[in-house]
């Protein structure tokens, strides 16, 4: 039998959610066994390939690069699962969405400034109006809160969508 | 059901009236809100001072977050003075689709008043010179004749642009007072 | 005056006195219903819906926690129906405000969150409303986080029913309403304050907390507050 691809990515998150996935420690193994890792910081890939089982997306999208490289997992992969409270709720990234980009920008890159005060604009993403979980951008199929989600949490639901079954998080379900 | 902390009653404009409204009231269902209405009413700018709702407090002994509730619950109440006129547009569901976010727009441009949104959360705004309020309601009751607009108290139906844009200038021309 | 009845839930007999609520029957035999606004010891409100309830013979759902059992009374506490309107309440609550549990000093201890995880609550699926809302930090003890706030009234009926200093209530209407101590002073400044903190072991949500706490590190009393009140009714 063919092995399962997954890929990871992640969007306005902090690598947390990447680090409970390493905390799986021997854990990983078992997953390995039934699957391959085909993109992800750990892989040298450079684009999104096609024919992804499993996405994980850690993170909220809250720039145009986000965007894109979200609808392009979606676009590409048959699972999608929004790893994380980022992901999942918005988290911590979304605090700023009562401010206009406008104003948070300049509270940080010119008031917040000691050198050379000024919003940066080349060679980085534009920012959205608001920092949104993931499902307001893509349809999502399984949702994994947590922050991080716990490292026998992200086991789990793996190995359920590995083995074909719907992951129900029961117990393990926890937010922040 | 006293605190035991001694409030110093505020200064209000009209203590005499005050009290005479209070007195009517007090002790009588549903006291609170006829006194505030009254209270409103006497009020040169058709508002309540926050010093004549701690007034209210001390006065009858019910509490200041109480007399607070009540007041932001009702639009009925306004916390800041109002002008001299008031435009009242309906944004109810029938007048909306009849277009009366394009009268709002339209009268806030004429009038030069910004978006505001007062203390409980209505939105009403008043011009500088407090010659005129608009403000929005929920709903008239009268969605047959949608859009509505309230002009000083009268009821218009079907209410096109043109028309009320007419009206207010008549009233803004009606001499200063 | 202590007129007996039989009740059943989820098809079990059980002896109860008329005019408890279905709520107060339920917790003392032990059957789940869930509820938020509901503390033992205080007034209901039947503001949160969580603790709604299917009664044979009513077409609608009743809340637990304020319908008085009468005899003969068959209640169901939990359908598909009830599961998926519960989902739907505690999804508003959180669109409603921010809560962000990674940074709440109540995470873990929270009423909300264990709700939600009960609840199978993976996601919110309406759009979050991301309110601009203040932090209160004029107590020189407490602290007052409105995007917390779930507008349970449980610190005005706390603060009005227990301590009798009724400096809380929830003020202005619908999406707008907020929580105000005094006429919207902030709760530094307010005189009847007695500064006992009841509210503060009241609140179900990391919206008021002890200052001085990192997150999770808020834990609160609640047993305190009602154990308080069934005293006083001893007396
Ligand atoms: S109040 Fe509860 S649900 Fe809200 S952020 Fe804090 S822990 Fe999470
Ligand atoms: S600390 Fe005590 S008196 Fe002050 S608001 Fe809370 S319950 Fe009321
Ligand atoms: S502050 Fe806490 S107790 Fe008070 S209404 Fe808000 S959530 Fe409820
Ligand atoms: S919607 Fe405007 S009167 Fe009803
Ligand atoms: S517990 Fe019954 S409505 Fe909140």
């Amino acid at each position: 039998m063919d092995k399962a691809r997954i890929g990871t990515c992640w969007l306005d998150g902090c690598a947390g959610c990447h680090m409970s996935l390493l905390d799986t420690d021997e854990g990983i193994i078992a997953i390995l066994r039934k699957a391959d890792i085909v993109f992800g910081p750990l892989v040298d890939a450079q684009e999104w390939p096609e024919g992804v089982d499993v996405a994980l997306v850690e993170g909220a999208v809250s720039s145009q690069d986000d965007l894109k490289l979200a609808q392009t997992v979606r676009s590409r992969s048959r699972i999608v699962v929004a790893l994380g409270d980022c992901a999942v709720t918005g988290n911590v990234p979304s605090m700023r969405n009562g401010i206009p980009t406008r104003k948070l920008l300049e509270r940080i890159y010119v008031e917040g400034a000691t050198v050379c005060p000024g919003v940066p604009t080349d060679g980085v993403p534009g920012l959205l109006k608001q920092a949104e979980p993931l499902h307001s951008a893509i349809k999502v199929d399984v949702h994994v809160p947590g922050c991080p989600p716990k490292a026998n949490a992200i086991l789990m639901v793996l190995g359920d969508l590995l083995e074909g079954r719907e992951p129900d998080l029961g117990s393990k379900l926890r937010f922040g | 059901m006293t605190t035991g902390v001694v409030t110093a009653l505020p200064r209000v404009d009209d203590q005499d009236l005050t009290d005479r409204i209070i007195g009517d009231h007090v002790g009588r269902p549903g006291a609170l809100l006829g006194i505030l209405e009254e209270l409103q009413d006497a009020n040169r700018h058709k508002y309540l001072p926050m010093e004549t709702l701690e007034y209210v407090a001390v006065r009858t002994g019910i509490p200041q977050a109480q007399v607070y509730s009540v007041a932001t619950f009702f639009t009925l109440f306004n916390l800041d003075p109002q002008g001299v006129h008031t435009v009242a547009i309906c944004r109810g569901t029938a007048c909306h689709t009849r277009g009366s976010r394009a009268l709002l727009q339209r009268v806030k441009l004429q009038l030069g008043v910004g978006e505001a949104v007062d203390a409980a959360g209505k939105t009403t705004m008043t011009t500088a010179d407090r010659r005129f309020t608009i403000r929005t309601v929920a709903c008239f009751g009268q969605c047959a004749l949608a859009p509505v607009v309230e002009v000083d108290h009268a009821i218009r139906g079907h209410v096109k642009e043109q028309v009320l844009i007419r009206e207010v200038e008549t009233l803004r021309k009606g001499g200063a007072r | 005056m202590t007129e007996k009845v039989k009740v059943r839930i989820d098809g079990e007999v059980i002896a109860a006195t008329a005019g408890q609520t279905i709520l107060e029957v339920a917790r003392t035999n032990n059957k789940y219903i869930p509820a938020l606004c509901y503390m033992e010891g205080l007034s209901t409100v039947g503001a949160c819906r969580l603790c709604m309830v299917e009664v044979s013979g009513v077409s609608r759902l009743l809340p637990a926690c304020t319908t008085p059992v009468q005899e003969g009374l068959a209640v169901a506490t939990t359908s598909p129906q009830l599961e998926s309107y519960r989902k739907i309440a505690l999804e508003l609550l959180f669109a409603e405000r921010n809560h962000v549990c990674a940074v709440c000093v109540s995470s873990g201890h929270c009423e909300l969150q264990t709700l939600a995880q009960e609840h199978g609550v993976t996601s919110v699926r309406y759009p979050y409303s991301y309110p601009r809302l203040p932090v209160d930090m004029t107590h020189p003890r407490f602290v007052l986080d409105h995007n917390r706030c779930v507008l349970c009234s449980r610190c005005v009926r706390t603060c009005a029913e227990v301590e009798g200093a009724h400096v809380w209530e929830l003020a202005g209407r619908g999406i707008g309403s907020r929580l105000v101590s005094e006429l919207q002073r902030p709760w530094g400044e307010a005189t009847s304050c007695t500064s006992c903190g009841k509210c503060v072991q009241a609140c179900p949500t990391g919206a008021m907390a002890e200052k001085g706490w990192g997150v999770e590190e808020m834990t609160k009393r609640r047993a305190a507050v009602s154990r308080l009140t069934s005293m006083r009714e001893g007396e």
